[in-house]
């Protein structure tokens, strides 16, 4: 490919210490980010999408756990930096934002204090200039009467509002790469709506690589170029957007598409997926899906299938695309 | 369908705002400013609508876990808001409620069998090997095992827990449930086995739902009418079908068109709103949308449109579509 890639993620794994044992939270993770890309990271609560972006962000705490594998930024190595020259890169080249803007704002400092703060930082700039480029960033994101929000605190903004404040810091260095952890996911569909407008827009104005994890397939259809799906802690499927759409190969993917109840379409009755996911303490041996898939083999309670290539770019964590077990080697248990 | 099991009329909510140095009254947030819809016994009705909408408040008002202000709630005939509070909490055996926080509902310190029980203790029904008995055949009924009666509620996950919450409005045979949000704290796969049970258990129990949710998609699988409420008011109601494919109101048509599909290959038209949902301390004249509204015209800035019906049960609140017009 000739394409460089802005991001590398290879066998990302981090495991958090805890009394109760070691919990391994994301497990051997890699995938790629190109420029002007926007990868999606898709799953259900505890599959380790947002612990892969804080790994990413060198936002773990070291002293909690440990966080193995490369993460190549522009062909430099995260994982081995100091936590001063991590910072320089945190919030400058890639930044992010967080699902609840209320939790994530200061709610002691007006916004203008916040967001000068990180320009100041990072891109040297007096405290005028600084001043002028949050109010430009501010007015940029769609917020309106922007000089005077700059002296106002995020309590006295809306949901809405914060998110596009937050929107705003994020943006205001220019960052290579965008994380945005479940960014509408507290916010209701019509401001939902304005928001990712905003995020395309953007995109498309700074060639900004955007990795949006959400569990919401809706906003995965609208926003991904291509898409990964986590369960687990690991990665079961990988795809381009239509392919994981319309030709889904792990049955996770698939039941996860089916019971999706959708606004173009009354089905009679939604499929859903049998069981709970597994706790991430006490894993199921072999694949951690088996226990729940309908297709599941002798060999899926056994060992965990690799991730397994089936065509251009798309890949599936399932026995079911294994060559040996293709040609006839498994045998269907039920 | 039959006659109406519920029946609300210009029910208002109006919370005081209190401020200055004593304390006085200085205003109210208009929570919910006269909302009338009828319910047929059997049915699901859902109401939607962004955050600060008044769709959880009416759940409660109806079942005056918050006094309603004004208005009148009829169910199955009778008054509620006639009756004292213990004629109320009689009357709650057949009118009861689940809640979106699975986690904030269930008493931690209590097992599942004394949350499931204690409704029956309530108004002394049966006898402690009775209700055993039936919490039992509770759990049962929900997908889950007799044998977790003993546990507590932190030993089950969210979806369990939803069962539960669900179990235990169903514990004295309810005639009709408020469903606050049931499934919005839930995964998608979680989603889906609780929609279905609901709906088993509607079927099997014959029971009317009121649907609160803010989910378009699950309030287009679940219902059979749909309203949809903006700042305290319905704004259009109609079974579910006119809503989704001819939704007549402003709103109505913004708030579908934003709702993201799952299916990349479906390019809709998308009605982006400008700014955000208005106080309903200090809602707009006339019409509470107009501010939004992309057909505004100067009749909305005066006047409040009423909420009429347009034929075959549709109603709706716009001047657009007002018949003296």
């Amino acid at each position: 490919m000739t394409v460089e890639n802005i991001l590398e993620v290879n066998q990302l794994s981090t495991v958090f210490h805890s009394d109760e044992g070691e919990i391994p939270a994301v497990n051997e993770v890699s995938f790629e980010l190109k420029p002007g890309e926007t990868l999606g990271i898709v799953g259900e609560s505890g599959s380790g999408k947002s612990v892969t972006s804080l790994s990413i962000m060198g936002l773990v705490s070291k002293q909690n756990a440990d966080v193995k594998g490369s993460i190549l930024y522009k062909g430099k190595e995260l994982t081995s930096l100091s936590e001063k020259r991590m910072r320089a890169i945190r919030g400058n080249e890639i930044a992010m934002i967080f699902q609840e803007p209320m939790t994530s704002l200061n709610p002691v400092y007006t916004i203008g204090n916040q967001l000068v703060e990180a320009v100041i930082l990072h891109m040297s700039l007096s405290k005028k200039e600084a001043e002028k480029r949050a109010i430009d960033m501010l007015k940029l994101v769609g917020i309106p009467r922007a000089e005077e929000i700059m002296n106002e605190y995020p309590h006295q903004l809306s949901g809405g509002m914060r998110q596009r404040v937050m929107i705003a810091m994020a943006m205001s260095c220019i960052p290579s790469v965008l994380i945005a952890d479940e960014p509408t996911t507290a916010l209701d569909v019509t401001i939902q709506a304005q928001i990712l407008d905003l995020m395309r827009k953007l995109k498309d104005d700074f060639n900004t690589s955007i990795l949006l994890i959400t569990h919401d397939l809706g906003v995965v259809a609208e926003m991904c170029d291509r898409v990964i799906v986590m369960y687990a802690g690991k990665v079961v499927e990988e795809a381009d957007v239509r392919t994981i759409f319309h030709d889904p190969k792990h049955i996770y993917t698939k039941g996860l598409i089916q019971s999706t109840p959708r606004l173009s379409e009354d089905r009679d009755r939604l499929y859903s997926i049998p069981g709970n996911v597994p706790s991430i303490t006490n894993m199921p041996k072999g694949c951690s899906f088996a226990p729940r898939c309908a297709n599941a083999m002798d060999i899926c309670y056994e060992k965990m299938p690799a991730l397994i290539s089936i065509d251009d770019g798309h890949k599936a964590r399932c026995w079911l695309y294994d060559e040996g077990i293709r040609n006839g080697e498994g045998k269907n248990s039920e | 369908m039959n006659e109406p099991i519920l029946k609300v009329e210009n029910l208002k909510k109006h919370f005081p705002i209190y401020g200055g140095v004593l304390k006085k009254t200085v205003g109210y947030v208009k929570a919910l400013d006269g909302v009338s819809f009828e319910v047929k016994k059997g049915e699901t009705l859902s109401l939607v609508g962004e955050s600060g909408c008044g769709k959880s408040t009416t759940g409660r008002t109806l079942l005056r876990l918050i006094e309603p202000t004004e208005g009148s709630v009829f169910f199955e005939g009778e008054d509620l808001l006639a009756l004292n509070d213990e004629q109320m909490r009689m009357k709650r055996r057949d009118l009861q409620i689940v809640f979106q926080d699975p986690y904030a509902s269930l008493n931690p310190r209590h097992t599942i069998q004394k949350i499931l029980e204690e409704p029956l203790i309530v108004h002394k029904l049966g006898n402690s090997e009775k209700r055993r008995e039936k919490v039992f055949q509770l759990l049962e009924t929900v997908g889950l095992h007799k044998e977790q009666a003993k546990r507590y509620p932190h030993q089950f996950s969210g979806g369990q827990r939803q069962r539960i919450g669900i179990a235990r409005a169903l514990t004295l045979n309810p005639k009709l449930i408020v469903a606050d949000e049931p499934v919005s704290a839930l995964d998608v796969s979680i989603q889906a086995q609780v929609l279905n049970l609901m709906e088993d258990l509607q079927e099997q129990f014959n029971l009317t739902y009121i649907f609160i949710s803010h989910d378009l998609s699950v309030v287009r699988h679940i219902s059979d009418r749909v309203g949809v409420m903006y700042l305290g008011n319905l704004v259009e109601l109609s079974n579910k079908n006119e809503i989704y494919e001819q939704p007549l109101h402003p709103y109505t048509q913004a708030l579908l068109s934003a709702v993201p599909e799952p299916d990349p290959d479906i390019k809709r038209e998308r009605i982006i709103l400008t700014g955000d949902v208005p106080s309903p301390a200090n809602p707009p004249h006339g019409c509470k949308f107009h501010t939004r509204c992309k057909y505004k015209m100067d009749i909305c800035e005066k006047k409040n449109p009423n909420f009429i019906d347009v034929g075959n049960g549709h109603f709706v609140a716009c001047h657009l579509h007002q018949h003296d017009r």
